[in-house]
């Protein structure tokens, strides 16, 4: 057991980096053109069509109220499987995949547990004496928004 | 010698009668200690001093690297590994109204500890551990309404003002959204 751990992507958005458990990302895309939307939220980027479905773009550092000051027409999207998230999010920049043994990883304490309102940050990592959080992609967008949001999508799919 | 004179005998009785008395009124007072203390830690946020009752206090650390997380509330400034233990750092300026100020050198993270609820307090300057002596602490003024249930108590000292953080009403509101 002490050589079993996690395999994770890091990822840059704006100036923070954040890791997730690699089987939460099918597949990493260079950022395309992707269809405009009306009526989304901000954070939303626009439509991508993957096969038979269209799912929304959201820039994932606006997502987390990060300052994303900087140019975001270029980046790469994180296409999770379906059954963690069917939309997908667009970052700076994305590393690995890295293995993480158990010990290089922590649970929030207790404190976070109790205040997060859903949790998007799952755990931390340590890296020399940085704390890397580990985000729960099915968690960064509320159930109710993501249908929302596939409903937009939908409609504006349609020829 | 002794006898030899009677008034310095009267004086002598009246003398031992007054001792006799002292003793008989000290018998029937309370006995006094030693004034009771608080033993806390002092720092300061901006030229405010406050303090921490020393039994919430684990210990006082550098800040090191404190990694922001979101989707959690503005009193929380994120997370810090202090040898191995990842802790949640709080921002004391926010909670008690005060401006932002980023860290200095000065600065300090207070750990604190609530029942098994342990967290760092980011202070400008952590001064010494100070014994208040009880009579001197009162209870937090009305006009104080906003920041009260973080006020245990105020110690006045002439013109120097201590104000003693209640942890757990501090912690209460993090859990409130801060």
């Amino acid at each position: 057991m002490a050589d079993e751990g996690v395999m994770a992507l890091f990822l840059q958005v704006g100036h923070s980096r954040f890791a997730v458990e690699a089987g939460q990302v099918e597949t990493l895309r260079r950022k395309e053109t992707l269809y405009p939307i009306q009526g989304g939220p901000p954070d939303l980027l626009g439509l991508l069509p993957l096969g038979e479905v269209t799912v929304p773009i959201l820039d994932l550092g606006a997502r987390l109220g990060l300052e994303m000051a900087e140019e975001r027409r270029r980046g790469i999207l994180l296409v999770p499987p379906r059954e963690v998230s069917p939309l997908s999010f667009r970052v700076d920049g994305v590393e690995g995949p890295v293995f993480l043994p158990w010990k290089q990883v922590t649970l929030l304490p207790r404190l976070f547990q109790e205040i997060q309102s859903r949790p998007v940050v799952w755990g931390l990592v340590w890296q020399e004496d940085v704390l890397v959080p580990l985000l729960d992609l099915g968690q960064v967008v509320p159930p109710e928004e993501v249908s929302t949001l596939l409903a937009l999508a939908s409609a504006q799919s349609r020829p | 010698m002794w006898a030899g004179n009677g008034i310095e005998a009267m004086g002598r009785s009246r003398r031992i009668q007054e001792i006799q008395e002292e003793i008989a009124r000290r018998a029937e007072e309370p006995e006094k200690g030693p004034e009771e203390m608080l033993s806390v830690l002092v720092f300061y946020l901006s030229d405010e001093r406050y303090a921490f009752p020393l039994e919430v206090v684990r210990e006082v650390s550098r800040v090191g690297h404190i990694t922001p997380l979101p989707g959690l509330p503005a009193a929380v400034l994120g997370a810090t590994g202090l040898r191995g233990e990842v802790l949640p750092v709080l921002d004391l300026r926010h909670m008690l109204g005060l401006p932002e100020r980023p860290p200095t050198a000065e600065s300090r993270l207070i750990v604190v500890q609530q029942g098994n609820i342990v967290a760092a307090m980011l202070a400008d300057r952590v001064e010494d551990v100070a014994a208040l002596p009880t009579s001197t602490l009162q209870a937090p003024p009305a006009e104080a309404e906003g920041t009260s249930p973080f006020l245990q108590a105020i110690a006045r000292r002439g013109e120097e003002v201590t104000r003693v953080l209640h942890l757990a009403g501090l912690l209460e509101a993090v859990r409130h959204g801060g």
